[in-house]
Protein backbone atom coordinates (compact mmCIF):
# COMPACT_ATOMS: atom_id res chain seq x y z
CA UNK A 1 0.00 0.00 0.00
CA UNK A 2 2.79 2.35 0.74
CA UNK A 3 4.43 1.91 -2.32
CA UNK A 4 1.35 2.12 -4.29
CA UNK A 5 0.82 5.32 -2.43
CA UNK A 6 4.65 6.21 -3.44
CA UNK A 7 3.91 5.85 -7.30
CA UNK A 8 0.43 7.72 -7.12
CA UNK A 9 2.73 10.73 -5.46
CA UNK A 10 4.99 10.57 -7.75
CA UNK A 11 2.79 10.65 -11.13
CA UNK A 12 1.13 13.67 -8.59
CA UNK A 13 4.55 15.42 -8.78
CA UNK A 14 4.83 15.04 -12.67
CA UNK A 15 2.04 16.20 -13.36
CA UNK A 16 2.74 19.45 -11.35
CA UNK A 17 5.90 19.71 -12.63
CA UNK A 18 4.42 19.69 -16.65
CA UNK A 19 2.00 22.09 -15.57
CA UNK A 20 4.87 24.50 -14.20
CA UNK A 21 6.93 24.58 -16.92
CA UNK A 22 3.93 25.60 -19.23
CA UNK A 23 4.11 28.21 -17.21
CA UNK A 24 0.73 27.81 -15.14
CA UNK A 25 1.04 29.30 -11.66
CA UNK A 26 -2.38 28.14 -9.84
CA UNK A 27 -3.01 24.06 -9.78
CA UNK A 28 -6.02 22.07 -8.71
CA UNK A 29 -5.29 18.46 -8.04
CA UNK A 30 -7.86 16.07 -7.12
CA UNK A 31 -6.70 12.58 -6.20
CA UNK A 32 -9.11 9.55 -5.91
CA UNK A 33 -7.96 6.31 -4.34
CA UNK A 34 -10.62 3.51 -4.86
CA UNK A 35 -10.38 -0.09 -3.93
CA UNK A 36 -8.70 -1.08 -7.34
CA UNK A 37 -8.23 2.25 -8.68
CA UNK A 38 -6.63 5.60 -8.61
CA UNK A 39 -7.62 8.55 -10.03
CA UNK A 40 -5.66 12.23 -10.80
CA UNK A 41 -7.19 14.91 -11.96
CA UNK A 42 -5.25 18.80 -12.71
CA UNK A 43 -6.66 21.39 -13.67
CA UNK A 44 -4.12 24.34 -14.75
CA UNK A 45 -4.13 27.59 -17.14
CA UNK A 46 -0.92 27.04 -18.65
CA UNK A 47 0.74 30.36 -20.15
CA UNK A 48 2.66 28.90 -23.23
CA UNK A 49 1.63 25.78 -23.91
CA UNK A 50 1.37 25.46 -28.03
CA UNK A 51 -0.73 23.37 -30.11
CA UNK A 52 2.70 21.05 -30.67
CA UNK A 53 3.35 20.70 -27.05
CA UNK A 54 -0.09 19.43 -26.34
CA UNK A 55 -0.38 17.37 -29.06
CA UNK A 56 3.14 15.64 -27.69
CA UNK A 57 1.54 15.29 -24.51
CA UNK A 58 -1.76 13.66 -26.09
CA UNK A 59 0.82 11.11 -27.54
CA UNK A 60 2.92 10.26 -24.81
CA UNK A 61 0.33 9.99 -22.62
CA UNK A 62 -1.60 7.41 -25.36
CA UNK A 63 1.21 5.08 -24.19
CA UNK A 64 -0.13 1.79 -23.00
CA UNK A 65 0.26 0.54 -19.74
CA UNK A 66 3.08 -1.42 -19.32
CA UNK A 67 3.76 -3.09 -16.13
CA UNK A 68 7.15 -4.79 -17.23
CA UNK A 69 8.57 -1.48 -17.31
CA UNK A 70 7.28 -0.28 -13.97
CA UNK A 71 9.25 -1.70 -11.33
CA UNK A 72 12.09 -0.82 -12.72
CA UNK A 73 11.75 2.52 -13.94
CA UNK A 74 8.86 4.55 -11.65
CA UNK A 75 11.24 5.72 -9.59
CA UNK A 76 12.37 8.31 -12.33
CA UNK A 77 8.88 10.28 -12.70
CA UNK A 78 9.46 14.05 -10.91
CA UNK A 79 12.46 13.62 -11.06
CA UNK A 80 14.34 15.86 -13.74
CA UNK A 81 13.55 19.44 -14.16
CA UNK A 82 13.08 20.83 -17.19
CA UNK A 83 12.42 16.80 -18.90
CA UNK A 84 9.16 16.80 -21.05
CA UNK A 85 9.26 13.27 -21.34
CA UNK A 86 5.70 12.14 -19.98
CA UNK A 87 5.45 8.80 -22.31
CA UNK A 88 6.45 7.52 -18.91
CA UNK A 89 3.47 8.64 -17.22
CA UNK A 90 1.17 7.24 -20.32
CA UNK A 91 2.97 3.96 -19.45
CA UNK A 92 2.21 3.98 -15.75
CA UNK A 93 -2.01 4.91 -16.42
CA UNK A 94 -4.33 2.67 -17.48
CA UNK A 95 -6.84 5.54 -18.78
CA UNK A 96 -5.84 9.12 -19.68
CA UNK A 97 -7.45 11.93 -21.28
CA UNK A 98 -6.09 15.86 -22.11
CA UNK A 99 -8.43 18.52 -22.81
CA UNK A 100 -8.04 21.92 -23.43
CA UNK A 101 -10.86 24.16 -23.28
CA UNK A 102 -11.11 27.75 -22.59
CA UNK A 103 -7.80 28.80 -21.44
CA UNK A 104 -7.75 25.40 -19.27
CA UNK A 105 -5.82 22.30 -19.29
CA UNK A 106 -7.36 19.20 -17.32
CA UNK A 107 -5.74 16.23 -17.34
CA UNK A 108 -7.03 13.37 -15.98
CA UNK A 109 -5.21 9.88 -15.26
CA UNK A 110 -6.50 6.42 -13.84
CA UNK A 111 -4.50 3.52 -12.39
CA UNK A 112 -5.90 0.22 -11.82
CA UNK A 113 -4.27 -2.15 -9.26
CA UNK B 1 -7.22 -26.86 -34.53
CA UNK B 2 -9.31 -23.79 -33.92
CA UNK B 3 -8.67 -20.37 -33.77
CA UNK B 4 -8.68 -20.04 -30.23
CA UNK B 5 -5.66 -22.49 -30.02
CA UNK B 6 -4.02 -20.64 -32.99
CA UNK B 7 -3.78 -17.34 -31.64
CA UNK B 8 -2.54 -18.50 -28.43
CA UNK B 9 0.18 -20.13 -30.16
CA UNK B 10 1.16 -16.37 -32.59
CA UNK B 11 4.36 -14.81 -31.50
CA UNK B 12 4.38 -11.35 -31.67
CA UNK B 13 6.36 -10.01 -34.44
CA UNK B 14 9.13 -8.60 -32.42
CA UNK B 15 9.90 -12.48 -30.74
CA UNK B 16 9.11 -14.14 -33.92
CA UNK B 17 11.43 -11.76 -35.75
CA UNK B 18 14.04 -12.01 -33.18
CA UNK B 19 13.91 -16.06 -33.22
CA UNK B 20 14.82 -16.00 -36.55
CA UNK B 21 17.89 -13.73 -36.14
CA UNK B 22 18.81 -16.30 -33.08
CA UNK B 23 18.35 -19.37 -35.65
CA UNK B 24 20.25 -17.66 -38.41
CA UNK B 25 22.91 -16.94 -35.75
CA UNK B 26 23.02 -21.22 -35.11
CA UNK B 27 22.78 -21.95 -39.01
CA UNK B 28 26.10 -19.27 -38.93
CA UNK B 29 27.86 -20.80 -36.19
CA UNK B 30 27.45 -24.63 -37.95
CA UNK B 31 28.47 -22.99 -41.02
CA UNK B 32 31.87 -21.73 -39.47
CA UNK B 33 32.68 -24.87 -37.50
CA UNK B 34 31.92 -28.80 -37.85
CA UNK B 35 29.69 -30.10 -34.73
CA UNK B 36 32.09 -31.60 -32.48
CA UNK B 37 34.17 -28.10 -32.76
CA UNK B 38 31.01 -25.98 -31.85
CA UNK B 39 30.01 -29.26 -28.87
CA UNK B 40 33.78 -28.87 -27.00
CA UNK B 41 34.18 -24.67 -27.67
CA UNK B 42 30.40 -24.37 -25.89
CA UNK B 43 31.06 -26.85 -22.56
CA UNK B 44 34.62 -24.95 -22.63
CA UNK B 45 32.27 -21.56 -22.45
CA UNK B 46 30.00 -23.13 -19.66
CA UNK B 47 32.64 -24.31 -18.05
CA UNK B 48 34.49 -20.66 -17.92
CA UNK B 49 35.09 -18.42 -14.89
CA UNK B 50 33.10 -15.78 -16.81
CA UNK B 51 34.71 -13.27 -15.22
CA UNK B 52 35.57 -9.76 -17.13
CA UNK B 53 36.97 -9.76 -19.90
CA UNK B 54 36.67 -13.12 -20.71
CA UNK B 55 35.87 -13.29 -24.49
CA UNK B 56 34.40 -16.63 -25.94
CA UNK B 57 35.50 -16.14 -29.03
CA UNK B 58 38.78 -16.59 -27.86
CA UNK B 59 38.29 -19.13 -25.14
CA UNK B 60 35.71 -21.51 -27.38
CA UNK B 61 35.82 -19.82 -31.26
CA UNK B 62 33.54 -18.20 -33.38
CA UNK B 63 31.46 -21.05 -34.09
CA UNK B 64 30.51 -22.11 -30.26
CA UNK B 65 30.49 -18.60 -29.21
CA UNK B 66 27.63 -18.06 -31.49
CA UNK B 67 25.75 -21.29 -30.47
CA UNK B 68 26.21 -19.44 -26.70
CA UNK B 69 24.88 -16.40 -28.39
CA UNK B 70 22.08 -18.28 -30.11
CA UNK B 71 20.99 -20.29 -27.18
CA UNK B 72 20.62 -17.21 -24.56
CA UNK B 73 18.73 -15.56 -26.74
CA UNK B 74 15.90 -18.45 -27.40
CA UNK B 75 15.88 -19.24 -24.00
CA UNK B 76 15.13 -15.37 -23.56
CA UNK B 77 12.66 -14.84 -25.71
CA UNK B 78 11.25 -18.09 -24.22
CA UNK B 79 11.27 -16.51 -20.87
CA UNK B 80 9.23 -13.39 -22.05
CA UNK B 81 6.65 -15.55 -24.05
CA UNK B 82 5.88 -17.58 -21.35
CA UNK B 83 5.46 -14.84 -18.58
CA UNK B 84 3.90 -12.99 -20.95
CA UNK B 85 5.32 -10.20 -21.27
CA UNK B 86 4.30 -8.17 -24.00
CA UNK B 87 6.77 -6.43 -26.79
CA UNK B 88 7.77 -2.69 -26.11
CA UNK B 89 10.55 -0.98 -26.73
CA UNK B 90 12.02 -2.55 -23.18
CA UNK B 91 11.74 -6.38 -23.71
CA UNK B 92 13.06 -5.92 -27.54
CA UNK B 93 16.27 -3.70 -25.48
CA UNK B 94 16.74 -6.37 -23.32
CA UNK B 95 16.43 -9.65 -25.89
CA UNK B 96 19.56 -8.03 -28.03
CA UNK B 97 21.44 -6.93 -24.78
CA UNK B 98 21.16 -10.75 -23.53
CA UNK B 99 21.88 -11.88 -26.58
CA UNK B 100 25.43 -9.72 -26.82
CA UNK B 101 26.44 -9.99 -23.66
CA UNK B 102 26.63 -14.01 -24.88
CA UNK B 103 29.59 -13.24 -26.82
CA UNK B 104 31.53 -12.53 -23.42
CA UNK B 105 30.55 -13.63 -19.93
CA UNK B 106 27.03 -14.75 -19.77
CA UNK B 107 25.78 -17.88 -20.79
CA UNK B 108 23.11 -20.53 -20.42
CA UNK B 109 24.55 -22.02 -17.11
CA UNK B 110 25.11 -18.59 -15.30
CA UNK B 111 21.80 -16.44 -16.05
CA UNK B 112 19.17 -19.14 -14.47
CA UNK B 113 19.78 -18.87 -11.27
CA UNK B 114 19.79 -15.18 -11.19
CA UNK B 115 16.22 -15.19 -13.35
CA UNK B 116 14.67 -17.85 -10.88
CA UNK B 117 15.98 -15.08 -8.22
CA UNK B 118 14.06 -12.45 -9.84
CA UNK B 119 10.87 -15.03 -10.07
CA UNK B 120 11.28 -15.63 -6.35
CA UNK B 121 10.67 -12.43 -6.07
CA UNK B 122 7.94 -12.02 -7.86
CA UNK B 123 6.04 -14.52 -5.98
CA UNK B 124 7.81 -13.15 -2.79
CA UNK B 125 5.73 -9.76 -4.29
CA UNK B 126 2.67 -11.68 -5.29
CA UNK B 127 2.97 -9.75 -8.45
CA UNK B 128 3.14 -11.74 -11.67
CA UNK B 129 6.55 -12.15 -13.06
CA UNK B 130 5.79 -10.58 -16.43
CA UNK B 131 6.29 -7.27 -14.05
CA UNK B 132 9.65 -8.42 -13.98
CA UNK B 133 10.66 -9.35 -17.07
CA UNK B 134 13.34 -6.48 -17.69
CA UNK B 135 15.58 -7.23 -14.51
CA UNK B 136 14.57 -11.11 -15.31
CA UNK B 137 16.85 -10.48 -18.63
CA UNK B 138 19.39 -8.13 -17.05
CA UNK B 139 20.59 -9.07 -13.66
CA UNK B 140 22.59 -11.76 -16.08
CA UNK B 141 24.85 -9.12 -15.65
CA UNK B 142 26.11 -10.26 -12.41
CA UNK B 143 26.20 -13.63 -14.28
CA UNK B 144 30.31 -13.99 -13.47
CA UNK B 145 29.33 -14.35 -10.07
CA UNK B 146 27.41 -17.47 -10.56
CA UNK B 147 30.54 -19.04 -12.53
CA UNK B 148 33.35 -17.76 -10.39
CA UNK B 149 31.94 -19.68 -7.54
CA UNK B 150 30.89 -23.01 -9.25
CA UNK B 151 34.39 -23.07 -10.71
CA UNK B 152 36.14 -21.71 -7.47
CA UNK B 153 38.07 -24.93 -7.25
CA UNK B 154 37.74 -24.90 -3.37
CA UNK B 155 35.36 -27.38 -2.34
CA UNK B 156 34.31 -30.38 -4.25
CA UNK B 157 32.28 -29.91 -8.08
CA UNK B 158 28.82 -30.85 -6.27
CA UNK B 159 28.99 -28.26 -3.25
CA UNK B 160 30.95 -25.04 -5.73
CA UNK B 161 27.75 -25.82 -8.25
CA UNK B 162 24.92 -25.28 -5.23
CA UNK B 163 27.03 -22.50 -3.74
CA UNK B 164 26.92 -20.95 -7.00
CA UNK B 165 23.20 -21.88 -7.70
CA UNK B 166 22.60 -20.18 -4.81
CA UNK B 167 24.27 -17.10 -4.95
CA UNK B 168 22.63 -16.99 -8.03
CA UNK B 169 19.05 -17.24 -6.81
CA UNK B 170 20.20 -14.71 -3.83
CA UNK B 171 21.09 -11.98 -6.26
CA UNK B 172 18.79 -12.21 -8.49
CA UNK B 173 16.05 -11.98 -5.25
CA UNK B 174 17.71 -8.50 -4.16
CA UNK B 175 18.29 -7.59 -8.18
CA UNK B 176 14.85 -5.63 -8.60
CA UNK B 177 15.14 -3.76 -5.32
CA UNK B 178 18.34 -2.40 -5.64
CA UNK B 179 17.99 -1.65 -9.91
CA UNK B 180 14.71 0.07 -9.07
CA UNK B 181 16.20 2.24 -6.45
CA UNK B 182 19.64 3.17 -8.73
CA UNK B 183 17.71 4.84 -11.00
CA UNK B 184 16.98 7.48 -9.55
CA UNK B 185 20.56 8.51 -8.95
CA UNK B 186 21.21 9.06 -12.59
CA UNK B 187 17.72 10.43 -13.65
CA UNK B 188 17.21 8.50 -16.49
CA UNK B 189 20.32 9.76 -18.29
CA UNK B 190 22.50 6.20 -18.35
CA UNK B 191 20.68 4.11 -20.52
CA UNK B 192 22.20 1.55 -18.91
CA UNK B 193 20.46 1.84 -15.89
CA UNK B 194 20.61 -1.80 -14.90
CA UNK B 195 24.51 -2.21 -14.63
CA UNK B 196 25.06 0.61 -12.22
CA UNK B 197 23.08 -1.40 -10.34
CA UNK B 198 25.10 -4.45 -10.83
CA UNK B 199 28.17 -2.31 -10.41
CA UNK B 200 27.15 -1.70 -7.30
CA UNK B 201 26.02 -5.59 -6.29
CA UNK B 202 29.41 -6.59 -8.05
CA UNK B 203 31.62 -4.39 -5.76
CA UNK B 204 29.72 -4.91 -2.41
CA UNK B 205 30.07 -8.77 -3.21
CA UNK B 206 33.91 -8.63 -4.86
CA UNK B 207 34.74 -6.08 -2.32
CA UNK B 208 33.62 -8.52 0.75
CA UNK B 209 35.17 -11.58 -0.90
CA UNK B 210 38.62 -10.21 -1.08
CA UNK B 211 37.89 -9.09 2.63
CA UNK B 212 37.68 -12.67 3.71
CA UNK B 213 40.24 -14.28 1.58
CA UNK B 214 38.19 -15.16 -1.65
CA UNK B 215 40.74 -13.19 -4.35
CA UNK B 216 38.81 -11.74 -7.35
CA UNK B 217 40.19 -9.97 -9.88
CA UNK B 218 39.78 -9.14 -13.48
CA UNK B 219 41.48 -11.31 -16.17
CA UNK B 220 41.69 -10.03 -20.13
CA UNK B 221 41.24 -12.88 -22.54
CA UNK B 222 40.68 -11.14 -25.86
CA UNK B 223 40.26 -12.71 -29.40
CA UNK B 224 41.68 -11.65 -32.31
CA UNK B 225 41.62 -11.86 -35.95
CA UNK B 226 38.08 -12.12 -36.24
CA UNK B 227 37.52 -8.70 -38.91
CA UNK B 228 36.30 -10.38 -42.06
CA UNK B 229 33.92 -13.16 -40.67
CA UNK B 230 32.61 -10.66 -37.94
CA UNK B 231 32.07 -7.67 -40.50
CA UNK B 232 30.40 -9.94 -42.47
CA UNK B 233 28.05 -10.82 -39.78
CA UNK B 234 27.11 -7.41 -38.45
CA UNK B 235 26.66 -6.02 -41.89
CA UNK B 236 24.52 -9.18 -42.64
CA UNK B 237 22.48 -8.45 -39.35
CA UNK B 238 22.40 -4.90 -39.84
CA UNK B 239 21.12 -5.50 -43.60
CA UNK B 240 18.51 -7.94 -42.08
CA UNK B 241 16.62 -5.03 -39.64
CA UNK B 242 16.87 -2.60 -42.79
CA UNK B 243 14.84 -5.05 -44.47
CA UNK B 244 12.62 -6.12 -41.63
CA UNK B 245 11.72 -2.76 -41.56
CA UNK B 246 10.91 -2.26 -45.02
CA UNK B 247 9.02 -5.48 -45.07
CA UNK B 248 6.79 -4.68 -42.50
CA UNK B 249 6.25 -0.75 -43.15
CA UNK B 250 6.77 -0.82 -47.02
CA UNK B 251 10.03 0.73 -49.00
CA UNK B 252 8.41 4.34 -48.68
CA UNK B 253 7.14 4.15 -45.09
CA UNK B 254 9.79 2.12 -43.62
CA UNK B 255 11.86 5.58 -43.77
CA UNK B 256 9.26 8.38 -42.88
CA UNK B 257 9.41 10.13 -39.61
CA UNK B 258 13.11 8.54 -39.27
CA UNK B 259 14.23 12.25 -38.54
CA UNK B 260 11.68 12.45 -35.92
CA UNK B 261 14.05 10.00 -34.29
CA UNK B 262 16.11 12.86 -33.45
CA UNK B 263 13.37 14.88 -32.03
CA UNK B 264 14.20 12.88 -28.73
CA UNK B 265 16.42 13.61 -25.69
CA UNK B 266 16.65 9.42 -25.23
CA UNK B 267 16.22 10.15 -21.72
CA UNK B 268 14.65 7.11 -19.91
CA UNK B 269 11.64 6.16 -21.35
CA UNK B 270 11.88 6.79 -24.61
CA UNK B 271 10.22 3.81 -26.15
CA UNK B 272 10.93 3.88 -29.96
CA UNK B 273 8.46 0.83 -30.54
CA UNK B 274 5.41 2.24 -28.67
CA UNK B 275 6.23 5.72 -30.97
CA UNK B 276 7.35 4.30 -34.25
CA UNK B 277 6.13 0.72 -34.51
CA UNK B 278 8.45 -1.45 -36.77
CA UNK B 279 10.18 1.24 -38.57
CA UNK B 280 12.51 0.97 -35.13
CA UNK B 281 14.38 -1.75 -37.39
CA UNK B 282 15.55 1.16 -39.93
CA UNK B 283 17.28 2.84 -36.32
CA UNK B 284 18.66 -0.72 -35.45
CA UNK B 285 19.57 -1.49 -38.62
CA UNK B 286 21.08 1.89 -39.06
CA UNK B 287 23.33 1.94 -35.49
CA UNK B 288 24.28 -1.39 -36.19
CA UNK B 289 25.93 -0.49 -39.60
CA UNK B 290 27.35 2.96 -37.92
CA UNK B 291 29.11 0.71 -34.60
CA UNK B 292 30.47 -1.89 -36.79
CA UNK B 293 32.15 0.98 -39.53
CA UNK B 294 33.25 2.85 -36.58
CA UNK B 295 35.01 -0.02 -34.81
CA UNK B 296 36.44 -0.81 -38.32
CA UNK B 297 37.49 2.83 -38.94
CA UNK B 298 39.37 3.18 -35.79
CA UNK B 299 41.52 0.20 -36.60
CA UNK B 300 40.20 -2.00 -33.34
CA UNK B 301 39.35 -5.76 -33.36
CA UNK B 302 35.61 -6.90 -33.96
CA UNK B 303 36.12 -9.20 -30.63
CA UNK B 304 33.46 -10.58 -28.24
CA UNK B 305 33.28 -7.20 -26.42
CA UNK B 306 32.94 -5.30 -29.78
CA UNK B 307 30.28 -7.44 -30.90
CA UNK B 308 28.31 -6.72 -27.26
CA UNK B 309 28.71 -3.56 -27.63
CA UNK B 310 27.48 -3.25 -31.45
CA UNK B 311 24.24 -5.40 -30.37
CA UNK B 312 23.84 -3.12 -26.91
CA UNK B 313 23.58 -0.19 -29.88
CA UNK B 314 21.48 -2.01 -31.39
CA UNK B 315 18.74 -3.09 -28.67
CA UNK B 316 18.83 0.57 -27.30
CA UNK B 317 17.86 2.05 -31.14
CA UNK B 318 14.72 0.76 -29.71
CA UNK B 319 14.61 2.60 -26.43
CA UNK B 320 16.35 5.94 -26.73
CA UNK B 321 19.29 5.34 -29.05
CA UNK B 322 19.15 7.52 -32.55
CA UNK B 323 21.73 9.23 -35.04
CA UNK B 324 21.88 12.09 -33.29
CA UNK B 325 22.07 11.50 -29.84
CA UNK B 326 25.13 9.28 -30.37
CA UNK B 327 27.80 10.37 -32.33
CA UNK B 328 28.71 13.21 -29.99
CA UNK B 329 29.10 10.61 -27.12
CA UNK B 330 31.38 8.30 -29.44
CA UNK B 331 33.21 11.66 -30.60
CA UNK B 332 34.17 12.27 -26.29
CA UNK B 333 34.83 8.50 -26.27
CA UNK B 334 37.13 8.30 -29.27
CA UNK B 335 38.99 11.85 -28.57
CA UNK B 336 39.43 10.10 -25.14
CA UNK B 337 40.89 7.07 -26.08
CA UNK B 338 43.23 8.76 -28.17
CA UNK B 339 44.39 10.71 -25.46
CA UNK B 340 45.07 8.34 -22.65
CA UNK B 341 48.21 6.16 -21.36
CA UNK B 342 46.15 2.72 -23.24
CA UNK B 343 46.76 2.14 -26.68
CA UNK B 344 44.33 3.71 -28.45
CA UNK B 345 43.02 0.46 -29.80
CA UNK B 346 43.05 -1.47 -27.02
CA UNK B 347 39.89 -4.03 -26.37
CA UNK B 348 39.09 -2.30 -23.16
CA UNK B 349 39.35 1.20 -24.89
CA UNK B 350 37.39 0.11 -27.99
CA UNK B 351 34.59 -1.53 -25.36
CA UNK B 352 34.89 1.89 -23.36
CA UNK B 353 34.10 3.60 -27.23
CA UNK B 354 31.30 1.30 -28.14
CA UNK B 355 29.50 1.17 -24.34
CA UNK B 356 29.52 5.03 -24.33
CA UNK B 357 26.85 5.39 -26.14
CA UNK B 358 25.10 4.78 -22.51
CA UNK B 359 24.63 8.43 -22.35
CA UNK B 360 23.56 9.35 -25.37
CA UNK B 361 20.79 11.00 -23.12
CA UNK B 362 23.20 13.45 -22.20
CA UNK B 363 23.89 14.30 -26.09
CA UNK B 364 20.55 14.48 -26.96
CA UNK B 365 19.23 16.74 -24.19
CA UNK B 366 21.48 19.16 -23.69
CA UNK B 367 23.30 19.16 -27.06
CA UNK B 368 26.72 18.08 -28.61
CA UNK B 369 29.02 19.54 -26.61
CA UNK B 370 28.01 18.38 -23.23
CA UNK B 371 27.58 15.12 -25.07
CA UNK B 372 31.56 15.17 -25.46
CA UNK B 373 32.38 16.40 -22.60
CA UNK B 374 30.26 12.86 -21.21
CA UNK B 375 31.79 10.90 -23.94
CA UNK B 376 35.25 12.04 -22.37
CA UNK B 377 34.82 11.38 -19.33
CA UNK B 378 33.31 8.24 -19.81
CA UNK B 379 36.58 6.29 -20.92
CA UNK B 380 38.50 7.04 -18.08
CA UNK B 381 36.01 6.03 -15.42
CA UNK B 382 35.09 2.76 -17.29
CA UNK B 383 38.97 1.77 -17.78
CA UNK B 384 38.93 1.21 -13.96
CA UNK B 385 35.44 0.62 -12.31
CA UNK B 386 36.03 -2.61 -13.92
CA UNK B 387 38.47 -3.72 -11.51
CA UNK B 388 36.98 -2.69 -8.43
CA UNK B 389 33.85 -4.31 -8.80
CA UNK B 390 36.44 -7.31 -9.31
CA UNK B 391 35.28 -7.97 -13.04
CA UNK B 392 31.78 -9.36 -11.85
CA UNK B 393 29.69 -6.83 -13.35
CA UNK B 394 29.03 -7.52 -17.29
CA UNK B 395 28.07 -4.11 -17.94
CA UNK B 396 30.73 -2.50 -16.52
CA UNK B 397 30.07 0.64 -18.52
CA UNK B 398 26.57 0.85 -16.97
CA UNK B 399 28.18 1.23 -14.21
CA UNK B 400 30.71 3.98 -15.04
CA UNK B 401 27.89 5.98 -16.99
CA UNK B 402 25.90 5.88 -13.47
CA UNK B 403 28.89 7.90 -12.30
CA UNK B 404 29.15 10.36 -15.21
CA UNK B 405 25.86 11.35 -15.69
CA UNK B 406 25.90 11.47 -11.61
CA UNK B 407 28.57 14.14 -11.73
CA UNK B 408 27.80 15.83 -14.68
CA UNK B 409 23.73 16.53 -14.10
CA UNK B 410 24.68 19.13 -11.37
CA UNK B 411 27.14 20.92 -13.36
CA UNK B 412 24.98 20.89 -16.45
CA UNK B 413 21.95 22.49 -14.48
CA UNK B 414 24.33 25.03 -12.96
CA UNK B 415 25.89 26.21 -16.33
CA UNK B 416 22.10 25.66 -18.05
CA UNK B 417 20.64 28.34 -14.84
CA UNK B 418 23.44 30.27 -15.39
CA UNK B 419 23.31 30.74 -19.02
CA UNK B 420 19.90 31.40 -18.97
CA UNK B 421 20.41 34.30 -16.31
CA UNK B 422 23.22 36.13 -17.98
CA UNK B 423 20.47 35.92 -21.49
CA UNK B 424 17.74 37.36 -19.30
Amino acid sequence: MRIKFEKTMKIASELLSYCHRMGASEFHLDITEGNHAVSLVIRAKPEHITIEAMERLRIALEAPRQREIEQDYWELMGEVEGSSEMTLLGMLCDETSVVYEGDELTITLVRYD
Amino acid sequence: MDNSSRRSLRLPFPYALMLAINLGFLAFAFFLDSPANLLEGFITIITSRAILVTDFFAIGGKGATLVNVSLVGISSIIMLVASKAKPSGATIMALWVTAGFAFFGKNVYNMIPLTFGVWLFSKYKKEPFSNYSLASLLVATLSPIVSELTFLGAFSVPVEIAIGILSGFVIGFIFPAVSAHMVRMHSGYDLYSMGFAGGLIALIFSTSANSFGLSLAPVSIWSYGNNLVMSIFMYSVSLTLILSGIFYEGPKNAWRDYCKFFSHSGRLITDFFFLYKTRIYINMGVLCAFATTVTLLIGAELNGIAAAGIFTMVGFACFGKHMKNVPPILIGAILSAYLNVWDFTAPANVAAILFSAALAPIAGQFGWLWGIVAGFLHVSVAMHVGEISGGMNLYNNGFAAGFIAMFLLPIITLSERMRKRHED
